[in-house]
């Protein structure tokens, strides 16, 4: 499977989780407050379960910012494996 | 001293079973023949250090009985030591000279390196009694016989002229042989119970009639006293406050977790809270830790227990060390546990940290589903039920479910720090 596509699977789960509908998963959908409003525990929750399948973590590192769907996948696009 | 009841037994009732264990059974006159023998044909061994692979079996039974014979310091290595490994473990343990009647447990280690605890046969009977009531007795052995609870249920057993049901395998396994001996005292974790009521064939939990329960080892919660009294409404069920360091420190009989908190303020129980910790006596405890400075008598002993007063009660809430920071905020993975476990179809739950990049740590939750539940279905059932009871941060935010558990010799889920 493309990365993009496990990045949004992932990211649908918590909305699932949520009970937000996962259609609503678009590229310019904003993460935070003003869109999905996912918390940190949210995002950490995403990123500790990409970690464990793709073997990298973007925050890892560095202050690492981003505001919607597309700006996430590409930090991942970014990144190396660790 | 065990010897000497062996001999007293096997006079009052030399017929009666002392032991069945997967490789024989043996009376009370048969063992007593067997260990004189062995003393009478081998030198005695004061001042020696003899090590002894506490396995299921009669053969470590006897062997234990004649090393405390022949005056040996016994040290008792888990059965799960892997092979070739004796001498390592010994060497933790450094020189000296012993005493007639020392006996070495390690500490189960359900986290980090297990360390070797002085103990002597006295120590070890402090809390054991003897009463008209247990005569004839007959004791499941949950629990290995290198652990403390091993040992406190040999010498009930011994000093009651009961028998010992030993067993290998799952506590399924350990129901059907205790079930098969008509074994009336059990004793172990709320682990074993919680696998043993959900995994026993219906008839095998209906033919096992004990008079006795006994939880140790683990935090017995609300939910596993009640189905214990549910399937055992004969039995009498008691939760024992106990550890390797500290020796049995006390018991509680009234069905009810955590115990009444009008103890903390009596002078005849040394157990007292600081800064939210549980701390005993160690009046009745080991003499030390080998290898380390000897604390004072009278010294209390911090447990690592974290307890809270909730109204006449006070209830246990983790362990310090294995506190999960997530963000700031702290969570105690017992009190998640506690909560997952509240849901239908789950068998056994463990809770640890997952390091995160973002938060420091994540809750995570490992679980053992009952054979007719599926992960899917159960996944959002426990995150709802988890997300009703519990803060956010402690709500688990990942899943793992597996097929089976690691458990240590004395039956406590293995607790791996991450």
């Amino acid at each position: 499977m493309e990365e993009r596509e496990i990045i949004l699977e992932a990211l649908a789960r918590v909305c699932d989780e949520k009970g937000l509908a996962p259609t609503a998963l678009q590229d310019h959908t904003v993460l935070g407050a003003s869109g999905l409003d996912f918390d940190s525990l949210d995002m950490a929750t995403v990123v500790a379960e990409l970690d464990g399948i793709l073997g990298k973590d973007p925050f890892a590192s560095q202050q690492a910012s981003f505001h919607t769907v597309a700006d996430f996948v590409e930090l991942y696009r970014r990144a190396t494996a660790s | 001293m065990i010897l000497e009841r062996v001999r007293a037994g096997a006079l009052a009732h030399p017929e009666r079973l002392l032991v069945a264990a997967p490789d024989g059974q043996w009376s009370w006159a048969a063992v007593a023949a067997e260990v004189d023998r062995r003393v009478l044909d081998a030198a005695p061994l004061r001042g020696e250090t003899v090590a002894l692979q506490a396995s299921a079996t009669a053969a470590a039974l006897l062997r234990l009985i004649e090393l405390e014979a022949r005056g040996a310091r016994v040290v008792l290595l888990p059965p799960e030591m892997e092979p070739g490994r004796e001498a390592e473990w010994m060497a933790r343990l450094g020189s000296g000279p012993s005493q007639p009647g020392e006996v070495v447990l390690f500490s189960s280690g359900t986290t980090g390196v297990p360390k070797g605890a002085l103990h002597s046969w006295d120590t070890l009977s402090a809390r054991v009694h003897r009463s008209a009531g247990l005569d004839g007795s007959r004791w499941l052995l949950t629990f290995a016989l290198s652990a403390f609870a091993g040992l406190q249920v040999v010498l009930h057993a011994l000093d009651n002229g009961g028998a010992l049901v030993l067993y290998h395998g799952t506590p399924a396994e350990g129901g059907r042989t205790g079930a098969e001996h008509g074994v009336t005292h059990l004793s172990a974790t709320p682990t074993f119970y919680r696998f043993l009521l959900a995994t026993s064939p219906p008839e095998v939990l209906a033919s096992l009639r004990p008079v006795q329960i006994t939880l140790g080892g683990e935090v017995a919660d609300q939910g596993v006293l009640d189905a214990l009294g549910r399937s055992f409404p004969q039995a009498r069920l008691t939760h024992v406050y106990a550890s390797t360091e500290a020796g049995a420190v006390f018991s509680v009989q009234d069905g009810r977790a955590g115990f009444p908190a009008a103890w903390l303020d009596s002078a005849a129980t040394p157990l007292r809270i600081r800064d939210g910790e549980l701390l005993v006596g160690r009046a009745r405890g080991m003499k030390g830790y080998l290898g380390a400075h000897r604390a004072d008598d009278g010294e209390l002993l911090a447990t690592g227990d974290l307890v809270e007063v909730v109204g006449d009660r006070v209830l246990f809430r983790g362990r310090r060390s294995e506190r999960i920071h997530v963000g700031g905020a702290k969570v105690d993975p017992s009190e998640v546990e506690r909560v997952l476990l509240e849901v239908p179809g789950v068998v056994a739950v463990r809770v640890s940290g997952a390091p995160s990049s973002l938060m420091g740590q994540l809750v995570r939750a490992e679980v053992l589903l009952a054979p007719d539940r599926t992960p899917a279905a159960m996944r959002l059932a426990l995150r709802a039920h988890a997300s009703e009871r519990l803060r956010p941060q402690e709500v688990p935010r990942l899943w793992n479910f597996v097929d089976t558990f690691e458990r240590t010799s004395s039956g406590k889920l293995v607790r791996r720090a991450t």
